[in-house]
């Protein structure tokens, strides 16, 4: 459904007069096939609270959960299609220091492959990271990001219908119906979704999702668009979960675009090696 | 026309409740995310402050500890130190408690240790703990790190290990890795109750006992692994070779009659071991080894025993929903000769089955677990079950409810160390 949550959601330029001879499929699959670098490094905050609404305005109720991450993202394979994951989490203290490593692949029968390394014990865990062929319960981190919402998206697994086209946050948008095929329905815990998209950068602004039962269940949307080394980014992504009242929202705060990164930061060594891992990230830094 | 009068308002309300459920204008509510200036380069202690309170099932209180760990770690010019140690104070009425004034306290350094990496290569010198092997709940190859059994069935595993000087040179392979460990003081496991001396009258049935300390002083015995790794695809293989020196103390009769003196030997002796684990989708298989050569286990007198364990482990993920995780595993002692000796011979057999189960699952957006664990072993029909419920209200306060149940049908298995008990325990980070 979305290409990355990882840290940034990014986008390709086309000449107006290409668009608009663009089908819905076509629209979606500039969307995916955009350019967002091969590689990138930065620190993100994510923060979730349960909220109300009150005078039209809205307010968390508790104090937001917050999740403090360091990590980089590089692409691999044949189309660059795959991709590796190493995230450091940095707060809250209590789970500070655990480390995660992730494999993604564009092929669907293929699952990712993921270690976690827990400090405490000074050992990398190989994680059961669940069957693609059924729906995933899980979040990240408790968020409103679900495990679904951050897999890689396949053009095939939906059939896409152009709505309408209007405005959104003073953007001229396509909005695009998504409604996953009879084997997709099955892994998925959305019946369909409706997407904003930006017609001059193919940017991700805004997304409805629905539950399996058809009722709303998630707005979400992008905000804090900036243009980095060519490519735009955008800062800052925002999980409404309609049904629980709770809001997710990840910041990012530092980010490079293509940055040199080796290979072997993306390996069990990069968990276990503390210096190793601390002199490559310290260099990814001083990049900033 | 009431009816219709009537209706046309409850129309519009059910209506308007629709659009509700609709989405409604966006908003982003403010958070305070005072980590928003967090500097990832910056160093950062950990601090980890812990009460527990345990009763055992005739509401005694055996465990009354407070416990505050340090931790942090940190890259200064090309080399990364690491800091983990633990002051603990025990209350008179904990178990741990072994003097004479009204607490007690303990320090545990579990790592100090310094480490520089370059190209394919690091090296770790200092204190540090060494896991190996890939099961999580039955230990099989995990036998170069000592454990603080005293607090092993009241905490996390990972809060168990002993650290020891340790060098570790480390070569970095394609999808490979091979490491050779050196522990220049291997120490002791440590146990809920530190008197070896009660434990051994109680059996000899007389106060008239005299224990050496053998254990030897650092430098005059070394422990040295070799460690293969191996990571291919979905599969991924370890091989471990070694000679160690016991964790646990030999029994050596020095004088055999009264004041019997006894000698606390910790033999040398050989292993190698192998693991394996495969992961798929929702499962993962897990296969371990270990053979240990020249082993004197205490309730083989001063026999030198080979023994042999295999294990097997399979996780389950149902997508999220909650995690099983089941591992047995069998051990085999080759006995040149039946001793009988000073224990019974009921504790010398030649084979040894374990089973242990552990269920996991996340409640309330993972601020809430339970955990369920189940272990069996034979002979001495040892069960251990444990229930558990750890709540974090808000970040870094993380509250745990542990209720054990520990049954050992056989009257002398375990020395009647561990008994059945509820653990209270909460923590608090910064």
């Amino acid at each position: 459904m979305f290409k990355s949550l990882s840290f940034i959601i990014a986008l390709s330029l086309l000449p107006l007069s290409q668009s608009m001879a663009l089908s819905a499929r076509d629209i979606m699959q500039r969307y995916i096939d955009r350019d967002d670098g091969q590689s990138q490094y930065s620190t993100s905050v994510v923060a979730t609270c349960r909220y109300a609404s009150k005078n039209g305005k809205i307010k968390c109720v508790e104090k937001p959960r917050i999740k403090v991450l360091e990590g980089a993202q590089k692409d691999y394979g044949a189309n660059l299609k795959d991709s590796r994951s190493v995230s450091i989490i940095l707060k809250p203290v209590a789970e500070s220091g655990i480390g995660f490593l992730q494999f993604d692949y564009d092929a669907a029968d293929k699952d990712s492959d993921q270690w976690m390394y827990l400090s405490a014990l000074g050992k990398v865990k190989r994680l059961v990271s669940g069957n693609n062929d059924e729906p995933k319960t899980g979040t990240l981190f408790g968020s409103e990001i679900a495990y679904e919402d951050i897999e890689k998206t396949h053009i095939d697994d939906y059939d896409y219908k152009l709505l309408r086209e209007e405005k959104l946050q003073d953007r001229d948008c396509w909005v695009i119906e998504s409604v996953p095929k009879p084997a997709r329905a099955r892994k998925s815990n959305y019946s369909r979704s409706v997407s904003w998209i930006d017609k001059e950068h193919y940017l991700f602004l805004q997304a409805q999702v629905y539950d399996r039962t058809g009722r709303p269940v998630k707005q979400i949307s992008s905000s804090q668009h900036e243009l980095i080394d060519g490519i735009w980014i955008s800062k800052q992504l925002n999980v409404n979960n309609v049904q629980s009242r709770r809001i997710t929202t990840m910041k990012t705060q530092k980010i490079i675009i293509n940055p040199e990164v080796q290979d072997e930061l993306f390996s069990q060594r990069t968990l276990t090696d503390g210096a190793y891992r601390a002199k490559q990230l310290q260099l990814l830094r001083q990049a900033l | 026309m009431f009816k219709t009068v009537i209706s046309i308002p409850l129309l519009l309300i059910v209506n308007l409740s629709a659009v509700a459920a609709e989405f409604d204008i966006f908003q982003i509510p403010e958070m305070d995310t005072a980590t928003d200036s967090l500097d990832a380069d910056q160093t950062s202690w950990k601090n980890t402050l812990s009460y527990s309170l345990g009763v055992d099932d005739n509401e005694t209180t055996i465990i009354n500890r407070l416990s505050w760990r340090l931790q942090t770690e940190k890259l200064v010019d090309d080399l990364f130190w690491v800091i983990d140690s633990k002051l603990r104070v025990y209350d008179e009425r904990d178990m741990q408690h072994d003097s004479d004034q009204r607490f007690d306290y303990d320090l545990n350094l579990n790592s100090l240790y310094a480490q520089y990496s370059d190209d394919a290569y690091s090296l770790t010198i200092g204190y540090q703990t060494n896991s190996f092997g890939f099961m999580d709940l039955i230990n099989v190859s995990n036998l170069f790190t000592p454990q603080d059994l005293s607090e092993a069935v009241f905490t996390a595993p990972e809060d168990t290990r002993i650290g020891q000087p340790v060098i570790n040179a480390s070569w970095y392979l394609t999808n490979s890795q091979l490491d050779i460990f050196i522990n220049l003081s291997p120490a002791e496991n440590r146990y809920p109750r530190s008197n070896l001396q009660e434990i051994v009258e109680t059996f000899l049935n007389s106060t008239d006992v005299a224990l050496e300390d053998g254990l030897p002083d650092a430098f005059e015995e070394i422990e040295a692994v070799v460690q293969w790794q191996q990571q291919l695809d979905k599969h991924e293989y370890q091989l471990y070779l070694g000679s160690l020196i016991q964790n646990d103390p030999n029994l050596k009769p020095i004088s055999l009659i009264m004041p019997y003196v006894f000698k606390l030997e910790y033999p040398r002796y050989s292993f190698a071991a192998g693991a394996y684990s495969y992961t798929s989708g929702n499962h993962q298989l897990k296969l371990e080894g270990s053979y240990k050569d020249n082993l004197k286990p205490i309730d083989t007198g001063n026999q030198s025993v080979d023994e042999s364990v295999i294990a097997v482990g399979w996780e389950y993920n149902a997508n999220g929903a909650y995690t099983l995780l089941l591992e047995a595993s069998v051990t085999e002692r080759h006995l040149p000769n039946q001793i009988t000796g000073l224990f019974p011979a009921s504790m010398i057999e030649n084979q040894l089955e374990q089973t242990a189960i552990s269920w996991r699952k996340n409640f309330l957006n993972e601020t809430l677990s339970a955990n369920f664990y189940a272990g069996i072993s034979k002979p001495g029909d040892i069960e251990v079950i444990s229930a558990s419920v750890q709540y974090t209200p808000v970040d870094d306060w993380v509250f745990e409810l542990i209720v054990t149940d520990i049954n050992t049908h056989d009257a002398d298995a375990l020395f009647n160390i561990y008994s059945s008990h509820t653990l209270l325990k909460a923590s608090v980070y910064w």
